[in-house]
């Protein structure tokens, strides 16, 4: 642990610089208004590629536990490293439509298998069983823009980005293989898992069951509708065939993630800020645990034995982020769903809160440089509680009992920009009662992140 | 692109056997890779078996059928109207009518063990042969008898 834990801080080392990664992943419907342009301005690009490589080693000294399942995260010292790189190739197809196609490689495994913590705390791995690296094609979409007037304002060169110019008010509809949430529920603190908040419940609202397979990615149909300072968005995307799997339910009828959402943008004094609502309503081969808690016995305690089509799930996130300063902003996440269906496709969260704030490096001359504090609250549905309790298990949770809890996490970080293309983070991430277990815990997360993005 | 889109599309297609070892894993055993790992070798045992003993036929038809037919209901596989018996038959009836099993029941009177016709390959069943041909008493091959058998499975395959 200790020999991997200090090649990656060789490599921040080696790096070391000034000056920022890029990285977002972002579709071109997630553009925001910029500051009007003349005429002249705005070359269009035609052909794009950028690329990202993270990386990063995570450990935990142990930690008491009075007892452990098949799904805890370990009370054992351990440390485990992943990594994810994609290529984003982005290509103008005629005007306002853009091809997306990013393959995808990512290996490694999270700690304890990526079990154990609801919002786990590393945003780039996923819960698969086999560490080996594996190629896959994240995002291949089309992506098409119809002009709206308002004036024209300038995109920048970005990954899934053509630099250009564009009407300030448009509509964009994206279809094809992709990740709902480089759409809906952007927040700009806390949103990016590759250089920012690490945790699973900032990057996205913790609440919010995404359609999506293992990796979070999906295949839909979304629309982005931008006018001055507001926006709204929808979209339909499948559900995975089964919970946290590779295999996507393609009976529409049946199956499907609906969500919509409306975001205003606003100014207090010069301070730009957001707030946007997203509602969603899932349907999915869902089991139920009012259905399993009523015989265990009948389902093997089971909650998987249950699934049956024709189950919802639905909820709500609200999402809010405020620059304070020039170099200081803070953001909040609130979210919550019914909690009567197993948790589907993201994480076992009925209930969200996270908030916290992110300081630029421009206060101590590293304008590059980053830090970041965050807070996250999670609850559990009665009923997600008492299947715990009985010594359930979800795709993520179960450690044969359950004495419950909020679990509360913290993110903390430090970002140094190493060079223009390469950052390098310190995090450490404080876990209270991890999978919502009184009994178990508190555990302690330090994280070493390497981001490098051209 | 739309030679890429193809080949994009080819790797995710499997066979029907490994097909049916995803669909069961994820259903029945929570997408668990050990598990369809475990399934595929077994499957793809019973192929060469299947193979091997002239029932690839009903192999693919038994596995094409459980692609076509599969339903999950909570986490209970099925795959109705899908018969695995002609299969079983089929592979059956090859290993009892092979010299291994031949071999099998002329040394049984001698009170002699052997793996048996399940366990029959290419080169057991040749092997089988030669000694079949080259041994006039099962229970007491002759030294020189013993020396044909041996040339004789000098040219089975390996």
């Amino acid at each position: 642990m200790r020999a991997r834990a200090w090649q990656v801080f060789c490599a921040c080392a080696l790096f070391a610089g000034s000056a920022a990664a890029k990285g977002p992943r972002d579709l071109p419907s997630e553009d925001k208004p910029t500051e009007p342009v003349k005429p002249e301005q705005g070359e269009q690009e035609y052909l794009s590629f950028h690329f990202q490589l993270t990386a990063a080693t995570q450990a935990h000294p142990s930690f008491s536990a009075k007892y452990s399942g098949p799904n805890s995260l370990s009370p054992d010292a351990e440390d485990a490293t992943a990594f994810v790189s994609t290529l984003f190739a982005d290509a103008r197809l005629w005007p306002g439509a853009e091809l997306l196609f990013n393959p995808e490689m990512s290996g490694g495994s999270g700690l304890s298998h990526t079990l154990g913590v609801a919002a786990f705390p590393d945003g780039i791995v996923y819960r698969v069983g086999d560490p080996a690296p594996q190629i896959y094609v994240a995002r291949l979409a089309i992506s098409q823009t119809i002009p709206l007037g308002g004036g024209k304002v300038i995109t920048e060169a970005a990954p899934n980005e053509l630099a250009g110019k564009r009407d300030r008010n448009q509509l964009a509809i994206t279809v094809g293989r992709l990740a709902v949430t480089d759409v809906f529920d952007g927040n700009r603190y806390a949103n990016d898992a590759t250089s920012g908040f690490f945790d699973w419940a900032l990057f996205a609202s913790g609440a919010w069951d995404y359609p999506a397979d293992t990796r979070g990615y999906t295949y839909g149909v979304l629309a982005d509708l931008t006018w001055n300072w507001w926006s709204a968005r929808a979209g339909i995307a499948l559900e995975p065939m089964y919970a946290n799997l590779a295999v996507m339910d393609w009976r529409l009828d049946k199956s499907r993630g609906l969500m919509a959402e409306y975001e205003a943008r606003y100014k207090i004094g010069k301070m730009p800020g957001a707030v946007s609502v997203l509602g969603f309503v899932n349907q999915a081969r869902m089991g139920s645990y009012e259905e399993v808690l009523a015989d265990p016995a009948k389902y093997g305690n089971d909650v998987a034995a249950t699934r049956q089509d024709g189950r919802v799930k639905y909820g709500f996130a609200l999402s809010m982020e405020q620059q304070l300063t020039k170099t200081l902003g803070a953001f909040l996440r609130l979210s919550a769903n019914d909690g009567q269906t197993e948790s589907w496709a993201f994480t076992e969260i009925d209930r969200s809160v996270g908030f916290g704030a992110v300081q630029s490096g421009k206060l101590w001359k590293r304008p590059h440089d980053e830090a970041g504090i965050a807070f996250v609250v999670n609850g559990l549905s009665p009923m997600h509680a008492r299947y715990l309790e009985g010594g359930g298990l979800g795709f993520i949770l179960g450690d044969g009992g359950l004495h419950y809890g909020p679990e509360m996490l913290g993110d903390f970080y430090y970002k140094l920009a190493l060079t223009d293309a390469i950052s390098c983070s310190a995090i450490y991430q404080p876990i209270v009662n991890p999978g919502y277990n009184q009994d178990r815990g508190p555990a302690h997360v330090f994280s070493l992140r390497v981001h490098a993005a051209f | 692109m739309k030679r890429l889109l193809f080949f994009l599309l080819l790797a995710g297609c499997g066979s029907d056997a490994q097909t049916y070892c995803e669909n069961v894993g994820d259903c029945s055993n929570k997408g668990s890779s050990d598990w369809i790992a475990a399934c595929n070798d077994e499957t793809s045992a019973l192929d060469t078996e299947a193979e091997n003993a002239g029932c690839a036929t009903q192999f693919d038809a038994y596995f094409s059928c459980t692609r076509q037919s599969f339903t999950c209901d909570g986490i209970t596989s099925d795959f109705p109207g899908c018969d695995r018996s002609a299969l079983d038959a089929c592979i059956a009836n090859a290993q009892s009518s092979t010299s291994c099993a031949e071999l099998a029941k002329a040394t049984s009177a001698c009170g002699a063990t052997d793996a048996g016709a399940t366990s029959c390959d290419a080169t057991r069943d040749c092997n089988a042969r030669c000694y079949l041909q080259n041994v006039a008493n099962p229970c007491a091959p002759t030294p020189a008898e013993i020396e044909a058998v041996t040339a004789c499975g000098a040219s089975c395959p390996q």
